[in-house]
Protein backbone atom coordinates (compact mmCIF):
# COMPACT_ATOMS: atom_id res chain seq x y z
CA UNK A 1 0.00 0.00 0.00
CA UNK A 2 1.40 3.41 -0.92
CA UNK A 3 -0.27 6.73 -0.37
CA UNK A 4 1.39 10.10 -0.52
CA UNK A 5 1.80 10.09 3.25
CA UNK A 6 3.73 6.81 2.98
CA UNK A 7 6.37 8.29 0.71
CA UNK A 8 9.59 9.85 2.04
CA UNK A 9 9.08 13.50 2.96
CA UNK A 10 11.39 14.63 0.19
CA UNK A 11 9.19 12.86 -2.39
CA UNK A 12 6.00 14.22 -0.84
CA UNK A 13 7.34 17.76 -1.02
CA UNK A 14 8.41 17.32 -4.63
CA UNK A 15 5.10 15.84 -5.77
CA UNK A 16 3.01 18.44 -3.95
CA UNK A 17 5.20 21.22 -5.31
CA UNK A 18 4.29 20.48 -8.92
CA UNK A 19 2.26 23.02 -10.83
CA UNK A 20 -1.26 21.64 -10.54
CA UNK A 21 -3.72 24.32 -11.50
CA UNK A 22 -6.93 23.32 -13.29
CA UNK A 23 -6.66 23.93 -17.04
CA UNK A 24 -9.25 26.24 -18.63
CA UNK A 25 -12.61 24.66 -19.32
CA UNK A 26 -13.78 21.19 -18.35
CA UNK A 27 -14.06 19.17 -21.59
CA UNK A 28 -16.02 15.96 -21.11
CA UNK A 29 -16.69 13.89 -24.23
CA UNK A 30 -19.29 11.13 -24.30
CA UNK A 31 -19.29 7.97 -26.40
CA UNK A 32 -21.14 4.72 -27.02
CA UNK A 33 -21.47 1.91 -24.46
CA UNK A 34 -18.19 0.33 -23.44
CA UNK A 35 -18.99 -2.84 -25.35
CA UNK A 36 -18.84 -0.82 -28.55
CA UNK A 37 -15.78 1.26 -27.82
CA UNK A 38 -12.38 0.99 -29.45
CA UNK A 39 -9.78 1.48 -26.72
CA UNK A 40 -6.19 2.72 -26.86
CA UNK A 41 -3.62 3.12 -24.13
CA UNK A 42 -1.78 6.41 -23.74
CA UNK A 43 1.03 6.09 -21.23
CA UNK A 44 3.47 8.60 -19.79
CA UNK A 45 5.87 5.82 -18.78
CA UNK A 46 8.43 6.59 -21.48
CA UNK A 47 7.93 3.25 -23.22
CA UNK A 48 8.94 2.46 -26.78
CA UNK A 49 10.10 -0.44 -28.91
CA UNK A 50 13.79 -1.11 -28.35
CA UNK A 51 15.82 0.66 -30.99
CA UNK A 52 13.58 3.72 -31.21
CA UNK A 53 15.08 6.95 -29.87
CA UNK A 54 15.13 7.25 -26.09
CA UNK A 55 13.12 9.95 -24.39
CA UNK A 56 15.01 12.92 -23.04
CA UNK A 57 14.25 15.17 -20.08
CA UNK A 58 11.54 17.71 -21.00
CA UNK A 59 10.77 15.66 -24.10
CA UNK A 60 7.23 16.42 -25.26
CA UNK A 61 7.39 14.12 -28.28
CA UNK A 62 5.62 10.76 -28.44
CA UNK A 63 6.41 7.23 -29.53
CA UNK A 64 4.05 4.86 -31.31
CA UNK A 65 3.49 1.38 -29.89
CA UNK A 66 1.93 -0.99 -32.44
CA UNK A 67 -1.14 -2.83 -31.22
CA UNK A 68 0.39 -6.21 -32.00
CA UNK A 69 3.59 -5.49 -30.07
CA UNK A 70 5.12 -8.16 -27.87
CA UNK A 71 5.51 -6.38 -24.54
CA UNK A 72 8.92 -7.94 -24.05
CA UNK A 73 10.17 -5.85 -26.97
CA UNK A 74 9.46 -2.58 -25.15
CA UNK A 75 11.98 -0.64 -23.11
CA UNK A 76 11.47 2.28 -20.73
CA UNK A 77 13.62 5.37 -21.15
CA UNK A 78 11.60 7.67 -18.87
CA UNK A 79 13.85 10.45 -17.64
CA UNK A 80 12.88 10.26 -13.95
CA UNK A 81 14.75 8.00 -11.52
CA UNK A 82 12.17 8.44 -8.78
CA UNK A 83 9.85 5.50 -9.36
CA UNK A 84 10.07 1.73 -9.42
CA UNK A 85 10.94 -0.02 -12.67
CA UNK A 86 11.20 -3.56 -11.30
CA UNK A 87 7.47 -4.16 -11.62
CA UNK A 88 7.63 -3.24 -15.31
CA UNK A 89 10.59 -5.55 -15.75
CA UNK A 90 8.70 -8.49 -14.27
CA UNK A 91 5.43 -7.90 -16.08
CA UNK A 92 4.81 -5.07 -18.51
CA UNK A 93 1.07 -5.23 -17.80
CA UNK A 94 1.68 -3.56 -14.44
CA UNK A 95 2.45 -0.40 -16.46
CA UNK A 96 1.03 -1.04 -19.90
CA UNK A 97 -1.95 -3.43 -19.61
CA UNK A 98 -2.22 -4.41 -23.25
CA UNK A 99 -2.76 -8.12 -22.55
CA UNK A 100 -5.54 -7.26 -20.09
CA UNK A 101 -7.14 -5.01 -22.70
CA UNK A 102 -6.99 -7.79 -25.31
CA UNK A 103 -8.68 -10.13 -22.82
CA UNK A 104 -11.51 -7.67 -22.25
CA UNK A 105 -11.96 -7.39 -26.02
CA UNK A 106 -12.01 -11.19 -26.39
CA UNK A 107 -14.64 -11.38 -23.65
CA UNK A 108 -16.78 -8.74 -25.35
CA UNK A 109 -16.45 -6.28 -22.48
CA UNK A 110 -14.99 -3.64 -24.82
CA UNK A 111 -15.54 -3.32 -28.55
CA UNK A 112 -11.96 -3.62 -29.78
CA UNK A 113 -8.34 -2.74 -29.11
CA UNK A 114 -6.76 0.08 -31.09
CA UNK A 115 -4.20 -0.62 -33.78
CA UNK A 116 -1.79 1.84 -32.19
CA UNK A 117 -1.03 3.03 -28.68
CA UNK A 118 1.08 6.00 -27.64
CA UNK A 119 3.77 6.77 -25.09
CA UNK A 120 5.03 10.04 -23.64
CA UNK A 121 7.72 10.89 -21.15
CA UNK A 122 5.79 12.19 -18.17
CA UNK A 123 8.44 14.44 -16.65
CA UNK A 124 10.03 17.80 -17.08
CA UNK A 125 7.29 19.70 -18.89
CA UNK A 126 4.60 22.05 -17.70
CA UNK A 127 0.98 20.94 -18.25
CA UNK A 128 0.28 23.47 -21.04
CA UNK A 129 3.39 22.40 -22.97
CA UNK A 130 1.87 19.02 -23.84
CA UNK A 131 -1.14 20.53 -25.67
CA UNK A 132 0.33 20.38 -29.22
CA UNK A 133 1.36 16.74 -28.73
CA UNK A 134 -2.04 15.83 -27.29
CA UNK A 135 -3.76 17.50 -30.24
CA UNK A 136 -1.68 15.41 -32.64
CA UNK A 137 -2.40 12.23 -30.67
CA UNK A 138 -6.12 13.04 -30.76
CA UNK A 139 -6.02 13.27 -34.55
CA UNK A 140 -4.26 9.92 -34.84
CA UNK A 141 -6.56 8.26 -32.31
CA UNK A 142 -9.57 9.54 -34.21
CA UNK A 143 -8.13 8.22 -37.48
CA UNK A 144 -7.86 4.80 -35.78
CA UNK A 145 -11.54 5.20 -34.77
CA UNK A 146 -10.59 5.18 -31.09
CA UNK A 147 -13.32 6.46 -28.80
CA UNK A 148 -11.75 5.65 -25.43
CA UNK A 149 -8.21 6.37 -24.29
CA UNK A 150 -6.98 4.79 -21.07
CA UNK A 151 -4.40 7.15 -19.59
CA UNK A 152 -1.68 5.51 -17.56
CA UNK A 153 0.93 7.44 -15.59
CA UNK A 154 3.89 5.85 -13.91
CA UNK B 1 -1.26 12.77 -17.13
CA UNK B 2 -4.17 15.01 -16.08
CA UNK B 3 -3.14 17.56 -18.72
CA UNK B 4 -2.98 14.87 -21.41
CA UNK B 5 -6.54 13.84 -20.56
CA UNK B 6 -7.75 17.43 -20.59
CA UNK B 7 -6.29 18.15 -24.02
CA UNK B 8 -7.33 14.83 -25.59
CA UNK B 9 -10.91 15.51 -24.51
CA UNK B 10 -10.67 19.06 -25.79
CA UNK B 11 -9.81 17.52 -29.16
CA UNK B 12 -12.67 15.02 -29.05
CA UNK B 13 -11.25 11.83 -27.51
CA UNK B 14 -12.99 10.46 -24.38
CA UNK B 15 -10.48 9.54 -21.68
CA UNK B 16 -10.29 7.74 -18.36
CA UNK B 17 -7.03 7.80 -16.46
CA UNK B 18 -5.21 6.33 -13.51
CA UNK B 19 -4.20 8.74 -10.73
CA UNK B 20 -1.17 7.90 -8.59
CA UNK B 21 -0.98 11.17 -6.64
CA UNK B 22 -4.52 11.92 -5.56
CA UNK B 23 -3.74 15.43 -4.29
CA UNK B 24 -2.52 16.53 -7.71
CA UNK B 25 -5.53 15.00 -9.47
CA UNK B 26 -7.90 16.81 -7.10
CA UNK B 27 -6.15 20.07 -7.98
CA UNK B 28 -6.07 19.56 -11.76
CA UNK B 29 -9.57 18.12 -12.23
CA UNK B 30 -9.01 15.89 -15.29
CA UNK B 31 -12.20 14.54 -16.95
CA UNK B 32 -12.19 11.04 -15.42
CA UNK B 33 -9.66 9.57 -12.99
CA UNK B 34 -9.35 6.48 -10.82
CA UNK B 35 -6.98 6.97 -7.91
CA UNK B 36 -5.08 3.81 -6.99
CA UNK B 37 -3.08 3.26 -3.77
CA UNK B 38 -0.13 1.62 -5.49
CA UNK B 39 3.59 2.44 -5.58
CA UNK B 40 4.86 4.92 -8.14
CA UNK B 41 5.86 2.88 -11.17
CA UNK B 42 3.10 0.28 -10.68
CA UNK B 43 -0.20 1.83 -11.85
CA UNK B 44 -1.84 -1.62 -12.18
CA UNK B 45 -0.64 -2.83 -8.80
CA UNK B 46 1.25 -6.09 -8.89
CA UNK B 47 3.28 -7.94 -11.52
CA UNK B 48 1.83 -11.28 -12.63
CA UNK B 49 -1.51 -10.64 -10.95
CA UNK B 50 -3.73 -10.65 -14.06
CA UNK B 51 -7.05 -10.90 -12.22
CA UNK B 52 -6.23 -7.87 -10.10
CA UNK B 53 -4.86 -5.90 -13.05
CA UNK B 54 -8.08 -6.67 -14.96
CA UNK B 55 -10.18 -5.36 -12.05
CA UNK B 56 -8.23 -2.08 -12.04
CA UNK B 57 -8.67 -1.79 -15.79
CA UNK B 58 -12.41 -2.51 -15.53
CA UNK B 59 -12.73 0.13 -12.81
CA UNK B 60 -11.04 2.81 -14.90
CA UNK B 61 -12.99 1.92 -18.05
CA UNK B 62 -16.25 2.04 -16.06
CA UNK B 63 -15.72 5.77 -15.56
CA UNK B 64 -16.42 6.27 -19.26
CA UNK B 65 -20.10 5.64 -18.61
CA UNK B 66 -20.43 8.53 -16.14
CA UNK B 67 -22.90 11.15 -17.36
CA UNK B 68 -20.91 14.16 -16.18
CA UNK B 69 -17.56 15.13 -14.77
CA UNK B 70 -14.91 15.73 -13.69
CA UNK B 71 -14.95 12.33 -11.99
CA UNK B 72 -12.45 11.17 -9.40
CA UNK B 73 -13.05 7.78 -7.87
CA UNK B 74 -10.90 5.82 -5.43
CA UNK B 75 -9.98 2.21 -6.14
CA UNK B 76 -10.83 0.39 -2.90
CA UNK B 77 -8.15 -2.29 -2.69
CA UNK B 78 -4.45 -2.31 -2.04
CA UNK B 79 -2.23 -4.21 -4.45
CA UNK B 80 -2.00 -7.90 -3.56
CA UNK B 81 1.17 -9.84 -2.95
CA UNK B 82 2.69 -11.36 -6.04
CA UNK B 83 2.35 -15.00 -7.05
CA UNK B 84 5.40 -15.97 -4.95
CA UNK B 85 3.82 -14.75 -1.74
CA UNK B 86 4.23 -11.71 0.42
CA UNK B 87 6.48 -8.99 -0.80
CA UNK B 88 9.50 -8.61 1.38
CA UNK B 89 10.25 -5.31 3.13
CA UNK B 90 13.87 -6.29 3.40
CA UNK B 91 16.08 -7.86 0.84
CA UNK B 92 18.40 -10.69 1.67
CA UNK B 93 20.64 -11.28 -1.31
CA UNK B 94 21.56 -14.97 -1.47
CA UNK B 95 24.61 -14.00 -3.49
CA UNK B 96 27.62 -13.07 -1.39
CA UNK B 97 29.47 -10.25 -3.02
CA UNK B 98 33.24 -10.46 -2.55
CA UNK B 99 34.69 -7.89 -0.21
CA UNK B 100 35.77 -4.73 -2.02
CA UNK B 101 39.29 -5.14 -3.42
CA UNK B 102 41.80 -4.52 -0.69
CA UNK B 103 44.28 -2.64 -2.85
CA UNK B 104 41.99 0.37 -3.22
CA UNK B 105 38.32 0.93 -2.67
CA UNK B 106 38.36 3.06 -5.78
CA UNK B 107 39.17 0.08 -7.97
CA UNK B 108 35.67 0.26 -9.29
CA UNK B 109 36.28 -1.85 -12.38
CA UNK B 110 37.27 -4.86 -10.26
CA UNK B 111 34.43 -4.46 -7.81
CA UNK B 112 31.78 -4.16 -10.51
CA UNK B 113 33.21 -7.09 -12.46
CA UNK B 114 33.01 -9.26 -9.33
CA UNK B 115 29.40 -8.28 -8.71
CA UNK B 116 28.53 -8.84 -12.33
CA UNK B 117 29.93 -12.37 -12.17
CA UNK B 118 27.96 -13.09 -8.99
CA UNK B 119 24.66 -11.92 -10.39
CA UNK B 120 25.08 -13.00 -14.01
CA UNK B 121 23.25 -16.37 -13.64
CA UNK B 122 20.23 -14.62 -12.18
CA UNK B 123 20.20 -11.98 -14.86
CA UNK B 124 20.38 -14.75 -17.48
CA UNK B 125 17.34 -16.33 -15.86
CA UNK B 126 15.47 -13.02 -15.97
CA UNK B 127 16.32 -12.71 -19.64
CA UNK B 128 15.07 -16.25 -20.31
CA UNK B 129 11.78 -15.37 -18.62
CA UNK B 130 11.48 -12.18 -20.66
CA UNK B 131 11.87 -10.12 -17.50
CA UNK B 132 15.05 -8.19 -18.19
CA UNK B 133 13.86 -5.11 -20.11
CA UNK B 134 17.08 -3.17 -20.02
CA UNK B 135 19.09 -1.90 -22.92
CA UNK B 136 18.49 1.80 -23.48
CA UNK B 137 22.23 2.57 -23.55
CA UNK B 138 22.95 0.56 -26.68
CA UNK B 139 25.91 -1.17 -25.02
CA UNK B 140 26.29 -4.41 -23.09
CA UNK B 141 26.39 -4.43 -19.31
CA UNK B 142 30.17 -4.81 -19.18
CA UNK B 143 30.64 -1.70 -21.31
CA UNK B 144 28.08 0.20 -19.25
CA UNK B 145 29.89 -0.69 -16.01
CA UNK B 146 33.25 0.23 -17.50
CA UNK B 147 31.93 3.61 -18.60
CA UNK B 148 30.73 4.35 -15.06
CA UNK B 149 33.86 2.99 -13.38
CA UNK B 150 36.13 5.04 -15.63
CA UNK B 151 34.04 8.16 -15.07
CA UNK B 152 34.52 7.84 -11.31
CA UNK B 153 38.10 6.54 -11.29
CA UNK B 154 39.35 9.22 -13.67
CA UNK B 155 37.54 12.23 -12.26
CA UNK B 156 34.76 12.53 -14.78
CA UNK B 157 36.47 11.30 -17.92
CA UNK B 158 34.18 10.29 -20.75
CA UNK B 159 35.40 8.39 -23.81
CA UNK B 160 36.68 10.44 -26.71
CA UNK B 161 34.70 10.18 -29.90
CA UNK B 162 31.49 8.97 -28.26
CA UNK B 163 28.25 10.48 -29.55
CA UNK B 164 26.41 12.33 -26.80
CA UNK B 165 28.60 11.01 -23.95
CA UNK B 166 26.43 12.61 -21.26
CA UNK B 167 23.36 10.72 -22.43
CA UNK B 168 25.43 7.55 -22.74
CA UNK B 169 26.52 7.97 -19.14
CA UNK B 170 22.97 8.47 -17.93
CA UNK B 171 21.63 5.53 -19.93
CA UNK B 172 24.49 3.30 -18.77
CA UNK B 173 23.54 4.11 -15.18
CA UNK B 174 19.91 3.28 -15.94
CA UNK B 175 20.83 -0.03 -17.56
CA UNK B 176 23.05 -1.02 -14.63
CA UNK B 177 20.25 -0.28 -12.16
CA UNK B 178 17.85 -2.28 -14.29
CA UNK B 179 20.31 -5.14 -14.65
CA UNK B 180 20.66 -5.52 -10.87
CA UNK B 181 16.89 -5.27 -10.35
CA UNK B 182 16.21 -7.92 -12.98
CA UNK B 183 18.80 -10.25 -11.44
CA UNK B 184 17.35 -9.84 -7.94
CA UNK B 185 13.70 -10.24 -8.89
CA UNK B 186 14.49 -13.39 -10.92
CA UNK B 187 15.50 -15.21 -7.75
CA UNK B 188 13.02 -17.60 -6.11
CA UNK B 189 10.79 -16.65 -3.23
CA UNK B 190 8.98 -13.45 -2.30
CA UNK B 191 9.99 -10.49 -4.39
CA UNK B 192 11.50 -7.47 -2.67
CA UNK B 193 9.14 -4.53 -2.63
CA UNK B 194 10.26 -1.48 -4.63
CA UNK B 195 11.63 0.40 -1.61
CA UNK B 196 13.61 -2.60 -0.36
CA UNK B 197 15.08 -3.17 -3.80
CA UNK B 198 16.15 0.46 -4.12
CA UNK B 199 17.63 0.51 -0.61
CA UNK B 200 19.63 -2.62 -1.40
CA UNK B 201 20.95 -1.29 -4.69
CA UNK B 202 22.00 2.13 -3.38
CA UNK B 203 23.07 0.98 0.07
CA UNK B 204 24.73 -2.37 -0.41
CA UNK B 205 26.07 -2.84 -3.91
CA UNK B 206 29.22 -1.65 -5.57
CA UNK B 207 27.13 -0.43 -8.48
CA UNK B 208 25.13 1.77 -6.14
CA UNK B 209 28.40 2.97 -4.58
CA UNK B 210 29.86 3.90 -7.96
CA UNK B 211 26.75 5.88 -8.85
CA UNK B 212 26.89 7.67 -5.49
CA UNK B 213 30.56 8.47 -6.08
CA UNK B 214 29.71 9.75 -9.55
CA UNK B 215 27.03 12.11 -8.26
CA UNK B 216 29.27 14.98 -7.07
CA UNK B 217 31.46 14.52 -10.13
CA UNK B 218 28.40 15.01 -12.33
CA UNK B 219 27.36 18.13 -10.43
CA UNK B 220 30.73 19.80 -11.01
CA UNK B 221 31.48 18.49 -14.48
CA UNK B 222 32.68 20.71 -17.34
CA UNK B 223 29.93 19.42 -19.63
CA UNK B 224 26.65 21.24 -18.81
CA UNK B 225 24.66 18.23 -19.99
CA UNK B 226 26.42 16.02 -17.43
CA UNK B 227 25.68 18.62 -14.76
CA UNK B 228 22.01 18.65 -15.76
CA UNK B 229 21.83 14.88 -15.64
CA UNK B 230 23.44 14.88 -12.22
CA UNK B 231 20.93 17.39 -10.96
CA UNK B 232 17.81 15.72 -12.29
CA UNK B 233 18.36 12.18 -13.56
CA UNK B 234 20.94 10.47 -11.39
CA UNK B 235 20.09 9.94 -7.76
CA UNK B 236 16.55 9.19 -6.55
CA UNK B 237 15.41 11.71 -3.98
CA UNK B 238 14.64 8.96 -1.50
CA UNK B 239 18.20 7.63 -1.69
CA UNK B 240 20.08 10.88 -1.02
CA UNK B 241 20.79 9.85 2.57
CA UNK B 242 23.37 7.39 1.21
CA UNK B 243 25.53 10.34 0.14
CA UNK B 244 26.88 10.50 3.69
CA UNK B 245 28.84 7.33 2.88
CA UNK B 246 31.00 8.86 0.18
Amino acid sequence: MVRLADLPEIDQAHLLGKACEPLPGEPFVHGPPLTQRRVAIVTTAGLHPAGQPNFDLRDTDYRVIPGDVDGRDLVMSHSSVNFDRSGFQQDINVVFPLERLRELADAGEIGSVASFHYALNGAGWEPHEIEPTAAELARMLAADKVDAAVLVPV
Amino acid sequence: MSAVGHYLEQHGIPTAGISLVRENTVAMRPPRALWVPFPLGRPFGTPHAPDFQREVLRAVLALLARPQGPVLEDFPDDAPAGPDGEESDTLVCPVSFPAPPSQALSDWHVRLAQERASLEPWYALAEQKGQAATGIAGMDIEAAMDLLATFVSEDGRLPDGMDEPARALRNAAEDVRGWYAAAMTAQPGPKPNPAALADWFWGETGAGAVLLAAYPICLHHDDPMVRRIGETQWLPRAQRHHLTKI
